[in-house]
């Protein structure tokens, strides 16, 4: 009965292949509980499937609409607000930054991008290896 | 315009193309998120977000599934958030739950089933079972795309309807009988 139940309700949605079919049909010509529970899972199909559901208030799509245009001016509100903030410290900013490379070219051996910057002339290696000499202890 | 014209246009940012696909595909989106979660002020809102998020994927949006598909995907996983949210309130405030599904037309419902019975019913589900239900019930969607939509395979469709309508006959058991 518990395999005959099962066949019915995977009847509703699904092909069942000849075998189960058969199976079924035979199950539901000797048992009048079964053929009642068929009856049982289609009123229920039918009351849910005639659900009918209203769609949303008139102008939906004027509404989606205006919001995919907010969405769009957003970024556009982020950086224009960013870049009138900072509009005034843009050209000062500049000026100091050409300044600063100026200083470090000309106080350097060489020209590279390194000096430009002021990176020191020295490697990782040079920072991290530690001096050993410390840990000596004098006799 | 055929389904693939229409994204093309969107894509190049026409927006009566994009219109059009609201239009279009605006009652599938409604009859979803309503069916999971009632005719309530965030339905009208979860629908605008699936749209936003549609057109925000539109580049990324291949076509595989369809429109319509993608859409009802975007709608059941923001529907099930929502209810996520509404259990944790309820929760917290132990309220009771709202009055949903409350425009709901009265149709052709078999005379012997009352309207709220069966709204009660349909509450009653969890998230998951509710999607199937609706899926494929409601919106009328074959196992094989509830299955596609949801992510999940066939058999997980099959078991989750056979138990939400299991449960659904026990709490209707009085106005199914003869």
């Amino acid at each position: 009965m518990k395999r005959a139940l099962s066949l019915l309700y995977l009847s509703f949605d699904k092909r069942l292949s000849a075998k189960e079919e058969s199976e079924l049909r035979s199950s539901l010509s000797q048992s009048e509980e079964l053929r009642r529970e068929m009856v049982r899972i289609e009123k229920l199909r039918g009351a849910i499937s005639q659900v009918a559901i209203d769609g949303f208030d008139p102008f939906f799509v004027e509404r989606v609409m205006a919001r995919i245009e907010e969405e769009r001016a957003k970024p556009e509100i982020f950086f224009g607000s960013l870049y009138r903030a900072f509009r005034w410290a843009m050209i000062p900013s500049l000026a100091l930054l050409l300044g600063i490379f100026i200083k470090n070219i000309s106080s350097a051996d060489g020209f590279s991008i390194r000096a430009a910057i002021g990176l020191p002339d020295f490697t990782v290696e040079d920072v991290f290896e530690p001096q050993t000499d410390l840990f000596l202890v004098e006799e | 315009m055929n389904e693939s014209k229409l994204l093309d246009s969107a894509r190049r940012g026409d927006d009566k193309a994009f219109r059009e696909i609201v239009r279009r595909y605006e009652a599938v989106v409604a009859r979803t998120i309503k069916g999971m979660l009632g005719d309530c002020a965030e339905a009208e809102d979860i629908g605008q977000e699936v749209f936003v998020r549609f057109y925000s994927a539109l580049n990324s949006f291949r076509g595989d599934s369809g429109i319509a598909t993608y859409l009802t995907r975007i709608a059941i996983n923001l529907s099930i958030n929502e209810l996520k949210r509404r259990k944790r309130k309820l929760r917290i405030f132990s309220s009771k739950p709202l009055d949903e599904y409350s425009n709901i037309k009265d149709l052709k419902y078999p005379p012997d089933i009352e309207r709220e019975e069966i709204i009660k019913a349909l509450d009653s589900l969890d998230a998951k079972s509710k999607a199937v239900i609706v899926l494929r019930l409601i919106n009328g969607y074959s196992t094989q795309e509830t299955a596609s939509i949801l992510g999940i395979p066939i058999g997980t469709v099959l078991s989750r309807l056979s138990r939400a309508q299991k449960k659904l006959m026990a709490l209707l058991q009085d106005h199914l009988e003869d």
